[in-house]
């Protein structure tokens, strides 16, 4: 070589490519928290300023894959399944992960929703109650404990919207991974005067109907797929509502 | 919503955390580039392929600390690969269950041609290297983005963090090592491989 031109390189197949693209994003998928720098926290100023706590209690057996029992639309509780959720909650409370500060026991805070799908038990706890404590609690045999605010925190601030008459705010989507490394993802916001059902369109096309009440609306499904829209119930019929959904939240504070 | 082929290198790393498809896109788009530069500045072309994974997986972790200046993510990547590359061993170490994850139909020679034609590439890369062992490392640092990647001077100064007039000065001082015009000490670029390795 007598001159500094470029080496040539040979060209990798589409299908070797195609292979790593598809590594990347299941690792960025299901993997992420394995080589995030930090692993899961939440910033210590959610928890000096939380009102709300959301706990998701996998009240069945595990399973090879974890969510087998989920359902698109939320089920009865079976008896003494909110209240086994709530008390798991409070157990995922007491015991932060390492480097996560103290947490106020969801205890003290008033259920304002109950989001369940066959055993799954997603609890809002005082979103409308100028409580302590935001985290988002899983237990069971395949969702180990973790702790996440509540939007509705920031909603206490004025930070965000509140919907109009009829209409829906998605204010969170957060993103967390099973034991078995299966992701799923959170949804959580407010409803306007008026609805009375919501159902969300997912970017896979899929429909998960929401829980709502109180001005408020949960839901959760397995994957990372986010919102396109919602489907919303009110008095003089349903509407579909475009929704930009927010950034899905792994709960990163390394990246 | 825009597919993701349609939309900007900005717009898809600001979607990529809710979506991750959307870095997938970008993957599509620079991988051969970044693969290319791995390669080069390795002379390694499995371990090209593997830094490749490492470099985008770096790249989705430290996404939200870029704002990007330009419509491009490419010169950002090559930053991010300049880095990788630099700390191969480091990087390998934090990314080694992910790259254990990859399928093994994604590496190594598919055929007997391709081997051998990755025989040779390796062979010619490593004379390449021999040949710019005499530059310093940040001047090998601008040859490599400037003149073996196709960057601009701009991009180049984006990559490296370092002033346009920087890229300049050190590609002039490049160039001259390389045709004799200026004193040459050799440094080592074996060294950067082993660690890798």
């Amino acid at each position: 070589m007598n001159d500094l031109e470029a080496p040539p390189v040979p060209n990798l197949s589409d299908l070797r490519l195609s292979t790593r693209q598809a590594h990347l994003v299941r690792e960025i998928t299901v993997h992420n928290r394995d080589w995030r720098r930090g692993g899961l926290t939440v910033g210590s100023s959610a928890f000096v300023a939380a009102i709300a706590t959301v706990a998701l209690v996998l009240a069945g057996p595990g399973t090879a894959n974890a969510f087998a029992a989920w359902t698109p639309a939320p089920t009865t509780p079976a008896p003494g399944q909110v209240s086994s959720a709530e008390a798991a909650c409070e157990r995922a409370a007491a015991q932060p992960p390492p480097g996560a500060p103290p947490r106020v026991g969801a205890g003290a805070s008033q259920v304002s929703l109950v989001d369940t799908r066959g055993p799954f038990t997603l609890v809002l706890f005082g979103a409308n109650t100028p409580t302590q404590g935001v985290l988002m609690c899983v237990s069971g045999p395949s969702i180990s404990p973790s702790a996440h605010p509540s939007s509705h925190m920031s909603q206490s601030n004025g930070s965000l919207p509140a919907p109009g008459p009829g209409q829906l705010t998605l204010d969170r989507l957060q993103g967390e991974t099973a034991d078995n490394g299966q992701p799923y993802t959170i949804a959580e916001g407010s409803i306007g005067s008026g609805v009375t059902a919501a159902t969300l369109t997912l970017t896979d096309g899929s429909k998960v109907v929401a829980t709502t009440g109180n001005g408020l609306f949960l839901a959760w499904w397995p994957g990372s797929a986010v919102v396109t829209s919602a489907t919303l119930t009110t008095s003089t019929g349903a509407t579909t509502q475009s929704i930009i959904s927010p950034t899905r939240d792994t709960g990163s504070s390394g990246n | 919503m825009p597919s993701f082929s349609e939309a900007a290198d900005p717009e898809l790393l600001t979607m990529a955390g809710g979506q991750p498809e959307a870095f997938g896109e970008l993957f599509k788009r620079h991988s051969r580039s970044v693969y290319a530069y791995c390669a080069r500045r390795t002379g390694n072309l499995d371990l090209a392929e593997d830094l490749t994974s490492v470099v985008f997986l770096e790249a989705f972790r430290r996404r939200r600390k870029v704002k990007l200046s330009n419509a491009s993510a490419l010169p950002w990547l090559l930053g991010v690969a300049n880095n990788v590359v630099r700390n191969a061993a480091r990087s390998a170490r934090r990314y080694r269950s992910a790259l254990d994850r990859i399928p093994a139909s994604a590496n190594g020679a598919s055929s007997e041609e391709d081997a051998l034609e990755r025989f040779r590439a390796q062979e010619a890369l490593g004379r390449a290297l021999e040949a710019i062992s005499t530059l310093t490392r940040a001047e090998q640092d601008v040859v490599l983005l400037v003149l073996w990647s196709d960057l601009t001077y701009a991009d180049a100064a984006t990559a490296l963090g370092i002033p346009v007039g920087t890229v300049r000065s050190r590609l002039a001082s490049a160039r001259a090592k390389f045709n004799g015009s200026a004193p040459a000490t050799k440094t080592t670029t074996t060294p950067l491989i082993e660690e890798a390795q």
